[in-house]
C-alpha cells in the first residue's frame, strides 16, 4: 500500500474517532426531576429526548466555530486551551521518558526472554515478563506508596516540586507497556525460528549473538512495529491510573475532575461533568497515539525494513 | 529431548484449585462468617474504645473494613461474585466475537470490514477511559437493567480486538492446502468451519480466553479505583441527594477507596488487589500452559 494511501486511509479513521468521541461526550446528561406528594419527594429520572442530543451537538461545533476554543471550564475566564496548557506539559514529562523507556527495555528483555528460552534462566526471563503482566498498575503503585509514607518518609518520590519529580511516577507507568511489548518481542522472535536465513548464518559460524541482533531482530521488527499504537494507549492507561493515585496534576488528574465522577450527589450536580475539557484531553491523548505511529513510522524508514 | 514437564500448566491449575475451592466451598468453612455481621465500635475494656476498621489481629487474621466486617469473611464470600463478573465479560466476548471472526475469514467483505473497523475504533482510546466515559452516561446511570449493561458493555467494548486475532487466524488457514481441498471434494461452508476451521483455531481462542479473563480483572480493579463499579445501584438518602451503592459485595467495591485508605487503613485495599493479581496471575499461568500444552509437538 502506497504511503499517501496509509495517511488517506488513518486520517479517515481519526476524524471518525473524533466523532465518536464527541458523539459520546455530548450525549444529554440532565436528569429529569419530578417531584410528588405531599412532601414534595423528589424522584430523579432520566429521559432521552434526540431534540436534547441534537441541540447539544449544534451548539457545541456553534459556539467552537465562533469562539475558536474547545469550550469554557468549571472556572470562569478558563477556556479548554488554558486548562491543557497547564496539564498536558506535565503528563508529557511523564508520557514521552515512559513510551521511550518501555520501547527500549522492552526490546531489550523480549530478546533476553527469547535468547533464554530453554535455559534454566528463564525464571527471569519469561517467568519475570509473566508476573509482572499479571500485577496491576494500582498494587504497584499503592505499595509503593504505602512504602514511601511509613518506611521511608524523607523519600520525597512523588513530589511535583523537585526537578526529579517524575522520574519514579514515569517508571511505574512504563512497567506494564514494557512486559506487553517484551512479550510481544519474544513472541515475534520465535516466529522467526527455522528460517533458511538463520540456518544459513549458523552455516557460515556466525555467533548466535550476532545473528540474533542483527537478523532475526531486524526482521521480527516487521512485526513489533505495528504494535506501537497499542504500546502508547497502554502508556496513556496506566498513565490514568498512576496520576489518579498518587495525585499527580497532570492530564489523567484533570480528565477525572473533568468526568466529575462523585458517589453521592445533588440535584443538580451532575453539571460539573465538563464536556470540552474531555473533548480537548481526548484530542492530545489522540495526538499521542499519533504520535507513537509516527515513531513507529520514522524507526521503519530509517532502519530499511521493508 | 529429555521430558518436557509443563510447569506452567501444573502451576496454574494449582492456583486454579485454590481458587476455586475458596469461592465454592469458602463459605461453608468454620472462620468465615457468612452473615458478615460488623460492629462499628468495640469496647474491648473498661474506658477503651475502639472503632473501625480495625487492624489486623487475633479476632480479625487480614483487619476489618469500615464496617467492621471481617474482610477475610468478605472477601472469600465476594469472590463467587466477582468471578461470575470476570467470566460473563469474558464469555459474552467471545461468543460475539467467535462467529463475527469467521465470518470475516475472507478477509474482505462486510464482516472483515466491521472487525477492522471495531478494532480500531476501540483501540485508539485506553479501555478504562472508554469503558468509564461510557459506563456513566446518565442513561445507564439512571437504568433499572444498568447491570447487565454494565457488563455487556465492557464485553462490547473489546469484540473488535479479539474477533480481529480470530480473523486473522482464520485467513491465514484458508490460504492452507487442507481447506482447498475440502472446498474441491464439496464440503459445504458451514460443515467447513465446524470441521476444518474451529479444531484448528480451538487452542489459540482457548489460551486467549484465559488471558483475556486476567486482562477483565485488572480492568475491574481499575474501574473501581476510579469509582465505577459494575453493580451499583443510585438510592436517594436525603432530599434530592442521592448516592451510588455497590450492591454486591465483589472485591472492587474494598478497592475504591485506595487513595485514602493507604494512610489509614492500608489493609483494606491491599487484600482485594492482592487477590486480583493472584487470579490474574492464574490466569495468565493458565493460558501459557495451555498454549505449551497444544504446542507440545512442536517443541
Amino acid at each position: 500500500m502506497s504511503v499517501a494511501r496509509t495517511f488517506f486511509k488513518n486520517v479517515v479513521l481519526y476524524v471518525l474517532i473524533i466523532l465518536a468521541l464527541i458523539l459520546v461526550v455530548l450525549f444529554p446528561r440532565n436528569p429529569s426531576m419530578a417531584v410528588s406528594g405531599k412532601a414534595m419527594t423528589v424522584e430523579m429520572g432520566y429521559n432521552f429526548s434526540w431534540k436534547e442530543y441534537k441541540n447539544n451537538i449544534f451548539q457545541y461545533f456553534r459556539s467552537v466555530w465562533m469562539e475558536k476554543s474547545l469550550g469554557d471550564t468549571r472556572y470562569e475566564r478558563v477556556t479548554v486551551e488554558d486548562e491543557i496548557k497547564r496539564f498536558f506539559p506535565n503528563s508529557l514529562k511523564l508520557i514521552i521518558p515512559a513510551f521511550f523507556l518501555s520501547l527500549c527495555l522492552g526490546i531489550w528483555k523480549g530478546v533476553f526472554d527469547y535468547k533464554n528460552k530453554l535455559k534454566r534462566r528463564n525464571i527471569f526471563g519469561n517467568g519475570l515478563t509473566w508476573l509482572l503482566q499479571s500485577i496491576p498498575d494500582f498494587f504497584i503503585v499503592v505499595c509503593l506508596q504505602w512504602l514511601v509514607i511509613f518506611i521511608f518518609p524523607s523519600l520525597r518520590l512523588f513530589s511535583q516540586l523537585n526537578w526529579y519529580g517524575f522520574i519514579v511516577p514515569a517508571l511505574l507507568v512504563s512497567v506494564y507497556p514494557m512486559m506487553y511489548l517484551a512479550r510481544i518481542t519474544s513472541a515475534a522472535l520465535s516466529d522467526e525460528e527455522g528460517q533458511y536465513y538463520i540456518q544459513v548464518a549458523k552455516a557460515k559460524g556466525i555467533p548466535m549473538k550476532d545473528i540474533i541482533n542483527r537478523h532475526i531482530l531486524r526482521n521480527g521488527l516487521k512485526k513489533i512495529l505495528p504494535h506501537m499504537t497499542s504500546l502508547m494507549v497502554h502508556t496513556l492507561s496506566s498513565l490514568l491510573i498512576v496520576e489518579y493515585l498518587i495525585g499527580y496534576e497532570g492530564m489523567a488528574y484533570r480528565l477525572f475532575t473533568a468526568l466529575d465522577f462523585n458517589l453521592s450527589f445533588n440535584m443538580g450536580s451532575l453539571n460539573g461533568f465538563e464536556p470540552g475539557v474531555i473533548i480537548g484531553l481526548g484530542l492530545c491523548f489522540l495526538l499521542m497515539v499519533i504520535m507513537a505511529q509516527v515513531t513507529g513510522f520514522i524507526i521503519k524508514r530509517s532502519l530499511r525494513i521493508p | 529431548m529429555a521430558k518436557l514437564r509443563n510447569n506452567y500448566l501444573i502451576f496454574g491449575i494449582i492456583l486454579a484449585g485454590i481458587l476455586a475451592f475458596f469461592t465454592i466451598l469458602g463459605p461453608f468453612l468454620p472462620f468465615v462468617d457468612k452473615e458478615l455481621k460488623g460492629e462499628r465500635i468495640t469496647f474491648p475494656e473498661p474506658g477503651k474504645i475502639e472503632m473501625a476498621p480495625f487492624p489486623p489481629s487475633d479476632r480479625f487474621p487480614i483487619g476489618s473494613d469500615r464496617d467492621g466486617r471481617d474482610l477475610l469473611s468478605l472477601l472469600v464470600i465476594g469472590a463467587k461474585d466477582t468471578f461470575f463478573h470476570i467470566f460473563m465479560i469474558v464469555i459474552i466476548r467471545y461468543l460475539i466475537a467467535i462467529p463475527l471472526g469467521l465470518l470475516g475469514l475472507k478477509n474482505k467483505g462486510f464482516f472483515s470490514w466491521i472487525i477492522k473497523w471495531w478494532n480500531q475504533l476501540f483501540s485508539s482510546f485506553p479501555v478504562v477511559f472508554t469503558t468509564a466515559l461510557i459506563l456513566c452516561l446518565p442513561i445507564l446511570l439512571f437504568n433499572e437493567q444498568r447491570y447487565y449493561w454494565s457488563i455487556l458493555i465492557i464485553a462490547l467494548v473489546e469484540v473488535g480486538r479479539v474477533s480481529f486475532i480470530i480473523q486473522q487466524q482464520a485467513y491465514v488457514l484458508s490460504q492452507k492446502a487442507f481447506i482447498e481441498a475440502g472446498i474441491t471434494i464439496g464440503v459445504k461452508p458451514i460443515r467447513m468451519i465446524i470441521s476444518h476451521y474451529f479444531p484448528n483455531i480451538f487452542p489459540s481462542i482457548v489460551v486467549n480466553f484465559f488471558i483475556d479473563a486476567g486482562r477483565v480483572a485488572i480492568l475491574i480493579g481499575q474501574l473501581a479505583i476510579i469509582n465505577i463499579f459494575i453493580s451499583q445501584e443510585l438510592i436517594q438518602v436525603n432530599y434530592g441527594q442521592s448516592q451510588i451503592f455497590n450492591t454486591s459485595v465483589d472485591w472492587a467495591i474494598l478497592i475504591r477507596e485506595a487513595r485514602k485508605d493507604v494512610i489509614t487503613a492500608i489493609w483494606i485495599p491491599f487484600f482485594p488487589m492482592l487477590l486480583i493479581v493472584l487470579s490474574a496471575l492464574t490466569f495468565n499461568t493458565l493460558g501459557e500452559g495451555l498454549r505449551k500444552h497444544f504446542n507440545r509437538h512442536m517443541q
